[in-house]
């Protein structure tokens, strides 16, 4: 009976070191982040967002991988869309959120507006096989550039990385892992572009009405 | 017993050797992302006009023609990589953009009286003045963040505890049948062996699990913005 046992549990053993990474898996981009920056940081300064991100991931066809227990790449993760229209759209969303006017067309937001652009440089999810566990982790690199009226502009990388821990490594682990990663480039871009805009003076058209805070 | 032995290590030890962890294949390690990001804005003024030789600053895309994909700049002043991408049409007509609420509010974000207040409440573990998550949505939102991290991580923890103490009552199991026997019975000892090593092997998973559930979350992002946001700008 043990050497039975035995048997069985070297299978089983075998099969999860080896097995579960044969099929692709997609990752879906969240309909809705909240990240709630609904702070008025953004006090009605108009910018004007270049959608999409021009995508210049070094591996566009993907946008992960799944591996065995061997370090093999065994299977594909798959965007539902775009992450570059995506990854702006959701930036204009959260801008809009954080108290700035949004636009997509410079013509509509005048000649005081702030443009940004931005260059997606990476979208991967893998697996990180540990002893004992995996990590799935999402990097996600974020060029962001800005320019203002005066002809500035200023120009910044972001890099962030969602993580999510597992014993199993199954498909939900993955969809969690990229929203981790897109929450934490949204946040980080957003609170960058907060910042550059209270270093430098307000347009004049930007300025209404002073209200108590 | 020592055939015993090597049967056992060559099929299931030398699988386990193989999967520890080999090294990413794509992603960064978590210490050198931060090394990968910009710590600030850096700064690009227009160029001279006067100095024809001189490298372009790039020209941000023109939103009024709606051609993003076409129009976007050259990546850094004096680069000299080519930008060779061929428009896409699926980009001419960009999605419409969120539009903001009417914001009626005009005061820089830090001159705020109800910001200033919040910077001067006690700081909590992460050194972050706790009022200021009231005044501040990102800092909620890095938080939440933090939060599921960790969440993640116990869940993980607590799973391989179980998965360890389940292996450890068969490995209990297995020593005590060995053990049972007549000693000098050479089959007999080799369960006694395989016992012993599974019992460890469950250890490890406890106390690994133990270690990760209590390892709490990545805590850089959050004091990032917290320095660039209320350090860095005094």
């Amino acid at each position: 009976m043990l050497c039975s046992l035995r048997g069985y549990a070297i299978g089983l053993l075998v099969l999860m070191q080896a097995g579960c990474a044969l099929t692709n898996v997609t990752v879906e981009s969240p309909r809705q982040m909240n990240i709630g920056t609904d702070a008025r940081r953004g006090m009605g300064r108009a910018i004007v967002l270049v959608t999409p991100f021009r995508d210049r991931r070094p591996d566009t066809q993907r946008c992960g991988m799944k591996k065995n227990g061997y370090n093999m790449d065994m299977a594909n993760v798959n965007c539902d869309h775009g992450p570059g229209a995506e990854l702006a759209q959701h930036l204009a969303t959260e801008l809009a959120a954080a108290g700035f006017r949004v636009f997509s067309s410079q013509q509509q937001a005048g000649p005081t507006a702030m443009i940004l652009w931005g260059d997606l440089e990476q979208v991967f999810v893998e697996c990180d096989n540990r002893v004992f566990y995996g990590a799935i982790e999402t990097d996600i690199a974020l060029n962001l550039k800005v320019k203002f009226p005066n002809g500035t502009w200023y120009e910044r990388r972001l890099y962030v990385k969602g993580e999510e821990d597992t014993f199993l490594a199954l498909g939900g682990d993955f969809q969690r892992s990229y929203e981790s990663g897109v929450r934490n480039i949204l946040t980080t871009a957003v609170g960058a572009v907060l910042n550059l805009a209270d270093h430098l003076p307000m347009a004049p058209s930007a300025v209404a009405t002073p209200v108590a805070p | 017993m020592r055939r015993n032995a090597r049967g056992f290590a060559s099929t299931i030890c030398i699988p386990l050797l193989f999967n520890v962890g080999c090294a990413r294949l794509v992603t960064l390690p978590p210490e050198s992302v931060a090394k990968a990001n910009n710590r600030d804005w850096v700064e690009h003024r227009p160029p001279v006009k006067a100095v024809e030789h001189e490298v372009a600053a790039p020209k941000a895309p023109d939103a009024s023609t709606v051609a993003p994909e076409s129009s976007a700049p050259a990546p850094t002043i004096g680069s000299t990589e080519k930008i060779s991408e061929t428009p896409q049409a699926e980009v001419l007509v960009p999605p419409p953009v969120a539009q903001a609420p009417t914001v009626p509010v005009v005061l820089p974000f830090l001159q705020r009286a109800s910001v200033q207040s919040a910077k001067q409440s006690p700081p909590d573990k992460y050194g972050i003045p706790s009022s200021l998550y009231v005044v501040d949505p990102l800092l909620v939102s890095f938080r939440l963040d933090m939060e599921r991290q960790a969440e993640a991580r116990v869940s993980t923890g607590l799973g391989m505890i179980v998965f360890g103490g389940l292996g450890f009552g068969v490995s209990s199991w297995i020593y005590a049948t060995g053990s049972s026997h007549a000693p000098g019975d050479g089959a007999n000892a080799g369960l006694v062996l395989e016992g012993l090593l599974l019992g460890a092997l469950s250890l490890a998973y406890v106390f690994t699990g133990a270690g990760l559930a209590t390892s709490g979350s990545d805590t850089s992002p959050i004091r990032n913005y917290y320095r660039e946001t209320y350090v860095d700008q005094h």
